[in-house]
């Protein structure tokens, strides 16, 4: 018993010690805010230092030849230590070396791409190099790829061009592993990944699956998102119409049936454009109708001129078109709507 | 002098800890594929540099591989025992790229095939990545169906509860049926139930007979069922190596109704005037009675006025076509673009008060108006 003080006060001395050691513990501090599945240790960092330092910039083929170069002799870091600050790159050079990088998928570890992608400061050609690498990566290796979407800040992660690039993986995924991943999503989100579900359909993964993930999914049409519904339409309207008509006819939700009527109607509308503009008709909503209709009109404007000037100056319901952009269309044509 | 020594040894006790928990300061917080390939300190580094890097086939060095050298670690693992597979299979997951994982896994599961085919399966199954599952699927099936197709068939309509796996099984063995007779493949997939089974399916058959013999697939697309394979085969034939524009066009040229026709034609057109530019206007030229190629009209003048040196040539070129519709959507998209890829904003109208009034004349104005230096 007399022991056991000074060993527990020596226990608890080398607690003390061990937690100012481990709060000592530094992180490399990174150019911008990185999921943890990207974040590269700082054992790396520091061992880089030891590796070739890149040549100054000339082109990014020259650049990219040194990255080859490297790479054959195993030094996988050397993509990355072109984007360190000390190697001197103009921001127009770092993001043409990036989308080069990007291109050049095959030959680097995703993730040391994902770093560079996400240390470059934002801008909208950064966001759609960011997309671009979603997709690549997520056709590849879907697991990789959400492991970094998943630690995605919210503003970044729900947004179309991630959630829809993603959805090319997504969809061949179980669908319980895609909606644990769905549930860190806001409602505009999960719209985006359905949309990307939707729109792959009839390119990858099987349809049992992404349907059972888009029912569980329970999205709605959101303002800013291309809906699944009008994906679905435009799929169907190829493959079978008649489905796509069931769907139509059965469908309670004023929204979803004219989101599917809307790309039913594009879908048929390529192959007749007075039906489309039929179906288009049938959209409850007059803004949204007349928008529809218009837009098929333009369309079929320049691919068969005579036939819908003809229609143009036929006797066109004012529920389809209104008089102005009518005459707007009849204008561009240096013509007059009949009387 | 007993207090000091305690103090001593509760000092000492603080400092162990201290060292203890920050001793792995240089540990990687994850495994990624550097913090595997490079050391946990400086000093290890250095250490390494020592070491002989591991065998590119074993079970680290398959960890290790890039798209550099992963070649290195085929002919080892074709003569590997069934025994080494499995740690080599564990090796290959722990690669950071994918393409490396992707193409040594079908070494080793045409390895594993040839040893062990339903050991290839069980371990196939056992994968979590369904990319690297579909690879391992497609080599295991490439040898199956050498000797017994049937029993491939079978193992894969069996798998109900993986249907993606069951779905890139099945246009596999479509695709493979496909290179012998493309008709008959396509003709069983139009019976597929699920219609995106079935169109995806049929892509993959018409992909399979594009490789194999384009011009072929060219010549039979008249007599192509079901519709879907051919409006398909006739989307994208066009954009093969070395197909026979004209033929398409013609045939193109038969289809019944004038939005099938003009839709078809600008694919085609598009993939002509890319591959041969002149022969492409020349053909246009040739047919510009025809309404149904407006849209085809803009595509060649969309690719001309990007690309075309001089002016004066384009300029006649829309001057040989006769006013109408075909001229206006030529000149128009070719105006757009000679402003749009940084040529002379004054050429570019020149060029577009050849068109007549219509909406591509007004989409053209905006392009050279969004062009102009502000004043």
């Amino acid at each position: 018993m007399p022991f056991l003080r000074p060993l527990l006060t020596s226990a608890l001395c080398m607690a003390l010690g061990a937690g100012v050691g481990a709060s000592m513990k530094r992180v490399e501090p990174l150019p911008t805010s990185q999921p943890e599945s990207v974040k590269k240790a700082s054992a790396a960092t520091r061992a880089t230092q030891l590796l070739p330092k890149p040549p100054t910039f000339t082109s990014v083929t020259a650049s990219m030849d040194w990255v080859r170069k490297e790479l054959s002799q195993g030094n996988t870091s050397a993509a990355e230590r072109l984007f360190r600050h000390d190697a001197g790159l103009t921001p127009e050079q770092r993001l043409a070396l990036a989308k080069e990088l990007v291109r050049d998928f095959r030959r680097h570890d995703p993730r040391t791409l994902a770093r560079i992608v996400l240390g470059l400061p934002p801008s909208q050609a950064v966001d759609h190099l960011l997309w671009s690498l979603i997709a690549t990566w997520g056709g590849e290796d879907v697991e990789g790829a959400l492991r970094f979407i998943e630690a995605l800040p919210a503003d970044r992660l729900n947004t179309i061009g991630v959630l829809q690039n993603a959805a090319w993986g997504l969809c061949r995924l179980p669908a319980e592993r895609v909606l644990a991943f769905a549930a860190q999503l806001t409602d505009k989100g999960r719209s985006c990944l359905a949309e990307g579900m939707t729109a792959f359909a009839n390119q990858a993964g099987s349809w049992r699956n992404s349907s059972a993930i888009l029912a569980r999914l329970n999205t709605k049409p959101h303002e800013d998102v291309y809906s699944a519904e009008r994906h679905m339409g435009q799929h169907l309207a190829e493959i079978d119409p008649q489905a796509m008509e069931s769907l139509i006819a059965v469908e309670t939700d004023v929204t979803k049936r004219e989101e599917m009527l809307k790309g039913y109607a594009w879908g048929i509308g390529r192959n007749d454009p007075v039906r489309g503009i039929e179906l288009n008709g049938q959209i409850a909503d007059q803004e949204d109708r007349q928008r529809e209709i218009e837009h098929d009109v333009a369309q079929w404007l320049t691919s068969d001129r005579a036939a819908a000037l003809t229609w143009l100056q036929g006797d066109v319901p004012e529920s389809l078109m209104t008089a102005a952009v009518r005459a707007k269309l009849l204008k561009s044509y240096g013509l007059e709507a009949a009387r | 002098m007993k207090l000091m020594l305690q103090m001593l040894l509760h000092a000492l006790c603080a400092f162990a800890g201290f060292w203890l928990a920050s001793e792995n300061t240089f540990e990687p917080s994850e495994k990624t594929v550097a913090g595997t390939q490079q050391a946990k300190s400086i000093s290890s580094i250095e250490v390494r540099a020592y070491q002989p890097p591991p065998q590119a086939a074993s079970e680290a060095g398959l960890a290790l591989l890039t798209c550099e050298n992963w070649a290195e670690a085929i002919h080892p693992i074709s003569q590997m025992s069934l025994e080494e597979l499995p740690a080599r299979l564990r090796g290959l997951l722990r690669n950071p790229f994918p393409e490396v994982r992707r193409r040594l896994l079908r070494c080793l599961f045409e390895r594993w095939a040839a040893l062990d085919l339903n050991g290839a399966l069980i371990a196939l199954r056992g994968l979590s990545s369904p990319q690297l599952k579909e690879r391992a699927l497609w080599a295991v099936l490439d040898l199956w169906t050498k000797s017994d197709t049937e029993a491939a068939w079978k193992w894969v309509n069996a798998l109900e509860d993986d249907s993606v796996l069951q779905e890139t099984g099945i246009e596999h063995l479509l695709s493979l049926s496909a290179n012998k007779d493309p008709l008959a493949s396509a003709a069983w997939a139009d019976q597929i139930e699920d219609v995106f089974l079935r169109e995806k399916a049929l892509i993959q058959i018409a992909h399979s007979w594009m490789i194999k013999d384009a011009n072929g697939a060219l010549a039979a697309l008249t007599n192509v069922e079901p519709k879907r394979l051919r409006d398909y085969l006739l989307s994208r034939v066009c954009h093969r190596d070395g197909i026979d524009h004209a033929s398409g066009l013609e045939i193109v040229s038969q289809l019944p109704t004038h939005a099938e026709r003009s839709r078809l034609s600008e694919e085609w057109l598009s993939a002509y005037v890319n591959d041969h530019p002149q022969d492409a206007f020349q053909w246009l030229l040739g047919h510009s009675d025809r309404p149904d190629l407006q849209k085809s009209a803009n595509e060649v003048g969309g690719y001309l006025g990007a690309t075309m040196k001089s002016f004066a040539e384009l300029c006649a070129m829309a001057h040989q076509l006769p006013a109408g519709p075909l001229r206006d959507a030529f000149a128009a998209r070719a105006a757009g673009q000679w402003a749009y890829t940084d040529h002379s904003i004054t050429e570019a109208q020149d060029l577009l008060s050849l068109c007549g009034p219509c909406l591509e004349r007004d989409q053209a104005q905006s392009t050279i108006d969004s062009k102009r230096p502000p004043n």
